[in-house]
């Protein structure tokens, strides 16, 4: 079904299995490094969803954040007004996030050229101004905090940063495998048409602007969800999680571990992280960086940093 | 009395907005790259008019274009060193068509200048938001029925009238405007006809960054200058630019006014909060109805 | 009639394009466009496949009014184009792009199975003389291989109408019979086949009826013999030299 066979899901599972493996025994490294992990994770995933619209449908999105934190905040105000469970509330903030997708993506991507990477710069701008003005619903620049923690499932108490760990961890790695399947797909060559040559893509009978959509629905869902598990884990939201610093943090990641390879924006992220704990002294020097590092791949490393690791692992094996 | 006052300011700020949004669509209009970049530049106008006043002393509105031509200058470097061996890049791949530079690549590499300048000025400048000292603020203008400006509002929005005349006619009367015209419509055609292409984006990458820079410079003294006041102002030159259709300098010229004024008169009915709102809410509302801009003829 | 175009006017601003052009293809034939640069041949291509809308005028294809219909959607009903400066889908293999085009016209979902789209993506690269290259990323492919490729993802639509523009530019002679003979076989399996061409070697020996546009509008259309002893096409194409069919 969707072109993707028996033989692709048996190869990919591999890898998937390894990484699992190797991320289990994280929580034995002490809470701190647990911590920065969870967050890795969550960034990975937003950042590999970001890399199916900007890598393989070709259209740049500058507003990701708005969608992370729509995801955040439903998922939280669902929990905190109305009881819902943040079970299905970060499910229902996915939802909500890609919703929010459909409003600003189709009449932007019905349309040529930058007009996505323009209109989702406005959009976030929106959605952050939104997030600080309406604060009898979202408590403005204060932020929320106290936010209620996963539910408990029996005896555990997802309080425990090992605990929610490894709900991240399941999280991150099913949500990245989707991902990866969706991308080995048919429907991942017909973005990746779209990418290559739209005009190209509509004359062999590609729906080119409804593809797009999907992408733009995905992208966002993931996003949302993200989102979703950041707020119940943090417990502590503000809009500082939607503005275009932060958009453009995610967008980074993406752009420098390679975009197009879904697995290069999940080391973009590990990296920019570590490097974001590295410079902790060297704070206001960490753009400087990520600007330097974005035209360093853009001219010459366009894979990014899975492009230098495949290389590197070509030339051992020779 | 407040509607006209805000009508006036709305106004004033529209001209700044047009010619922030005009060197925009010039640069997309010319060589279709949508410099994410833009707002850094006008940033950067504004610091490099602080570091003059500093340095030589003497009133911002006279070192504003100073500073402009410095950072037009850094536009051309740019564009020499960092653009030109990308483009020929995607030509080398692409084949015979044209407009490279709306390739995702380009994008991103503003997007790396944006973030890089942004920081650069942070450690340069230091975050805290400085002030360019300028008499003509101080000097109050008082009308009849109780308006009063600055006159540093006045001049700078004298400045940007006068620097949107100017660039119109040049890009209409001069040889160069022409060519510039010519490369904008169909840079094959006009390479044909003996136009340097090349030459023509230098030009239009000065023209662009200077614009925004001396929309910087003369904004300096009014509002306060800090390391993210591109950022702030990106998002708006876009909503000009698209408001005013991709590519078309009257239109953009004609939507600064509009969205300064909307700006103005949003605030006053809707309240100071939601006066940033207003121009997103344009921008989204012309993108739904009528992409091609208010005028039209914007690229699609 | 599988195609009929009627009186189709394209103007941009001041300058009109396609001047109140008609003509029809008839089923299985190989109907061939020419006329000097800038007559509006491939403008006149694009209204037709759903690129442009027409000022006015009415495209009918198989009878149906396809008049500014999408193109995806004319991709679908059985009328695909070529382009002109050829668009591969560059960071895809070979057989990826023949793919795409299977699944958007077969089905993404379902519709048919990966197994038999594949065999029919390597059908149709063998036909193209592509199946040798079907794992090499498309950015690879020389010129003339990539003229090929643009014919063969286009075929993978199951086409009834085969618009071609310009399939022989910047081609070797050699290059050139090779995609002329793809052309014959394609017409030999019934499908029509409309060709945009400047080079008259390659229009004169493959096409059963030519029109012939200039400053877009129709000046002459009938046999290969009738428009090379056409006055208004000779003066036409004054100063420019053509083999004529003797």
């Amino acid at each position: 079904m969707l072109g993707i066979t028996k033989d692709v899901v048996t190869e990919i599972s591999k890898y998937y299995l390894i990484a699992l493996i190797l991320l289990i025994p994280v929580p034995l490294a002490g809470d701190y490094i647990t911590h920065v992990t969870i967050l890795v994770m969550l960034y990975a995933v937003t950042a590999a969803s970001l890399d199916i619209l900007v890598g393989y449908t070709g259209r740049l999105s500058l507003g990701h954040a708005a969608f992370f934190a729509v995801g955040a905040y439903t998922s939280t105000l669902l929990a905190m007004n109305w009881g819902v469970s943040p079970w299905i509330g970060i499910f229902i903030g996915g939802l909500m996030a890609s919703v929010f997708g459909l409003i600003l993506g189709v009449p932007s991507l019905k349309l040529r050229g930058p007009y996505l990477a323009i209109s989702s710069l406005g959009f976030g701008v929106i959605v952050w101004l939104m997030l600080i003005n309406l604060d009898w619903l979202t408590r403005g620049p204060l932020g929320i905090p106290g936010i209620p923690p996963l539910p408990r499932i029996g005896p555990i108490d997802f309080r425990s940063k090992v605990a929610f760990y490894y709900v991240a961890l399941a999280f991150t790695l099913i949500s990245i495998f989707l991902l990866h399947l969706l991308t080995k797909s048919r429907i991942g060559k017909i973005l990746m048409s779209i990418r290559e040559d739209e005009d190209a893509a509509l004359s062999v009978g590609v729906d080119v602007p409804l593809f797009k959509v999907y992408a733009f629905l995905i992208a966002t869902f993931f996003a949302g969800i993200s989102g979703g598990l950041y707020a119940h884990y943090l417990r502590y939201i503000s809009p500082e999680i939607s503005t275009l610093g932060e958009s453009i943090y995610i967008l980074s990641m993406t752009i420098i571990g390679g975009f197009g390879t879904l697995i290069g924006p999940v080391m973009g992220a590990a990296v920019l992280s570590l490097l974001q704990e590295l410079l902790r002294s060297y704070l206001e020097y960490r753009y400087l960086i990520y600007g330097m590092l974005i035209i360093l791949v853009m001219k010459f490393f366009p894979s990014g940093i899975y492009g230098i690791v495949q290389f590197i692992l070509r030339k051992v094996r020779e | 009395m407040e509607l006209l006052e805000q009508i006036l300011f709305g106004l004033m700020i529209g001209g700044i907005y047009g010619v922030i949004g005009v060197g925009l669509t010039m640069i997309f209009g010319v060589m279709r790259l949508s410099n994410f970049a833009h707002g850094e530049f006008y940033m950067l106008g504004a610091y490099f008019t602080y570091t003059f006043v500093t340095l030589i002393g003497g009133d911002p509105f006279i070192l504003a274009p100073l500073a402009a031509i410095a950072v037009g200058a850094v536009g051309i470097a740019i564009n020499k060193l960092l653009f030109k061996s990308l483009y020929e890049e995607l030509k080398e791949a692409k084949g015979a068509a044209a407009f490279y530079f709306q390739d995702l690549k380009f994008i991103m590499l503003t997007i790396g200048l944006s973030i890089l300048f942004v920081d650069l000025a942070l450690v340069l400048w230091g975050p805290i938001p400085i002030s360019i000292p300028s008499p003509l603020t101080k000097h109050i203008i008082k009308l009849p029925g109780g308006l009063s400006f600055s006159l540093a509002r006045l001049i700078a929005f004298v400045v940007a009238i006068a620097t949107l005349v100017g660039l119109y006619a040049f890009l209409k009367f001069t040889k160069t405007g022409r060519a510039i015209r010519a490369t904008a419509q169909n840079p094959s055609a006009a390479m044909l006809v003996g136009v340097n292409i090349y030459r023509i984006y230098d030009i239009t990458m000065f023209l662009s960054t200077g614009l925004a820079a001396l929309a910087g410079g003369i904004l300096g003294p009014i509002y306060n200058v800090y390391p993210t006041m591109g950022l702030d102002v990106v998002a708006k030159a876009f909503v000009v630019v698209i408001t005013g259709g991709m590519g078309n300098v009257i239109g953009s010229i004609l939507a600064g006014f509009l969205i300064g004024l909307a700006e103005s008169l949003g605030g006053l009915f809707l309240g100071t909060e939601y006066k940033q709102v207003v121009a997103f809410v344009i921008m989204i509302i012309v993108l739904w109805v009528r992409p091609e801009g208010i005028l039209g003829g914007g690229r699609k | 009639m599988i195609l009929e175009v009627e009186g189709v006017v394209k103007r941009f601003g001041g300058l009109v394009a396609v001047d109140d052009v008609s003509f029809s293809v008839k089923e299985g034939e190989i109907f061939g466009i020419i006329g000097p640069n800038g007559a509006g041949k491939t403008t006149l291509f694009n209204v037709i496949t759903g690129f442009y809308k027409p000022d006015s005028g009415r495209v009918r294809f198989q009878g149906k009014d396809i008049t500014g219909m999408r193109p995806n959607k004319l991709a679908k009903l059985g009328l695909t184009r070529t382009w002109q400066i050829v668009k591969p889908f560059l960071g895809m293999s070979v057989l990826d792009n023949v793919l795409v085009s299977i699944y958007a016209t077969k089905g993404v979902i379902s519709g048919i199975s990966e197994k038999a789209a594949v065999e029919k993506a390597e059908e149709i690269l063998e036909f193209a003389g592509l199946l040798h290259r079907k794992d090499i990323l498309a950015e690879a492919l020389p010129h003339g291989e990539r003229k090929r490729l643009e014919i063969a993802r286009a075929l993978a639509t199951e086409p009834k109408l085969l618009m071609l523009d310009e399939p022989a530019g910047g081609l070797t002679p050699t290059e050139m019979d090779e995609v002329m003979e793809v052309v014959r076989r394609v017409r030999e399996s019934g499908v029509a086949v409309v060709i945009i061409e400047h080079n008259m070697r390659v229009i004169m020996n493959v096409c059963e009826r030519i029109m012939v546009l200039n400053f877009g509008r129709k000046i002459a259309e009938g046999s290969p013999e009738e428009i090379s002893r056409n006055e208004e096409v000779i003066k036409a194409y004054l100063g420019e030299r053509f083999h004529v069919r003797s």
